[in-house]
């Protein structure tokens, strides 16, 4: 499959992989409430803060969130914009689908012309 | 064909699982042997652009039709579907397994579980079709694969496809 990775803009995959994770996704619930600095964040999770920046690292370069600088902290927030696009998620599946059975309802007028064309 | 042809999708996160309706405007014997028989499988089974080829096929409990996808410009894929459970012109249940060009599973890719419901209503049938991923992350990262993939192809092609499906739009 890498070479079927390679092909594809690094962005995209990123992200995807990004929301495939269970704490980035928590990560991003919480951000989506308000902004977070990392040390805040890192108090919600069981796991070690390294880890926590590591997550908020790969997440904000995904461009999923934004950094502001209050002071001299950091808050992350939410990139919306991009949370809609991830909101597309289910295009692809659909997609599939759609084109599959547009085809097969296509088959079947084929091999049953006379009951589908009457209305 | 109005709403006949309008795809409904749901989206089961509690239990990993997307459902698939669609009604179509033939006898539920015809729609069965669409699924169930590969010179009829090839004929829609693979999105657009791909054209499906039957490497092997046995439609029975334990069976797999084992097929390979190809389209210009694109990387050829394999794919098998594994039948478990079968009731004639009821129901069937697979796994859907991606394949390497060895015809191995791909480790990487999550086995769904399908199961195909089929029904007579008047002069229509429904057809229900349930994809059971293993995990959560499965069904996430599998769609994520889904969006990475050749399938980029089928959202270059939605303009085209959108024309095919304008009807839906009276609803």
């Amino acid at each position: 499959m890498k070479n079927r990775d390679e092909k594809t803009e690094k962005k995209t995959r990123d992200v995807f992989q990004a929301i495939a994770d269970p704490t980035r996704r928590a990560i991003l619930s919480l951000i989506a409430l308000q902004a977070w600095t990392p040390g805040l964040l890192a108090k919600e999770f069981d796991i070690s803060r390294q880890a926590v920046s590591k997550h908020i690292r790969l997440l904000s370069e995904c461009e999923l969130l934004r950094e502001e600088k209050r002071g001299r902290e950091i808050y992350y927030q939410l990139e919306w914009k991009k949370m809609q696009e991830i909101d597309q998620w289910m295009a692809p599946f659909r997609r599939i689908w759609e084109s599959r059975f547009d085809q097969l309802d296509q088959l079947l007028s084929e091999i049953n012309p006379q009951d589908h064309d009457r209305k | 064909m109005t709403e006949n042809n309008k795809t409904r999708f749901i989206v089961d996160r509690e239990q990993n699982r997307i459902l698939v309706k669609r009604i179509f405007h033939a006898p539920l014997s015809l729609v069965w042997r669409s699924w169930t028989e590969a010179e009829l499988l090839e004929k829609w089974f693979g999105p657009q652009p791909y054209q499906v080829s039957t490497l092997e096929m046995n439609f029975k409990e334990g069976g797999h039709w084992t097929y390979r996808l190809e389209a210009e410009g694109q990387e050829t894929q394999w794919g098998r579907t594994e039948y478990h459970r079968i009731a004639f012109e009821e129901f069937f249940t697979a796994s859907d397994l991606f394949l390497n060009q060895d015809l191995d599973k791909i480790p990487e890719i999550p086995v769904s579980q399908w199961r195909i419901d089929f029904s007579q209503d008047g002069e229509f049938t429904r057809i229900e079709v349930e994809t059971r991923y293993p995990k959560k992350e499965d069904l996430e990262n599998m769609i994520a694969w889904g969006y990475q993939e050749g399938f980029q192809t089928v959202m270059d092609q939605l303009d085209q496809l959108m024309a095919t499906l304008v009807p839906m739009k009276n609803n």
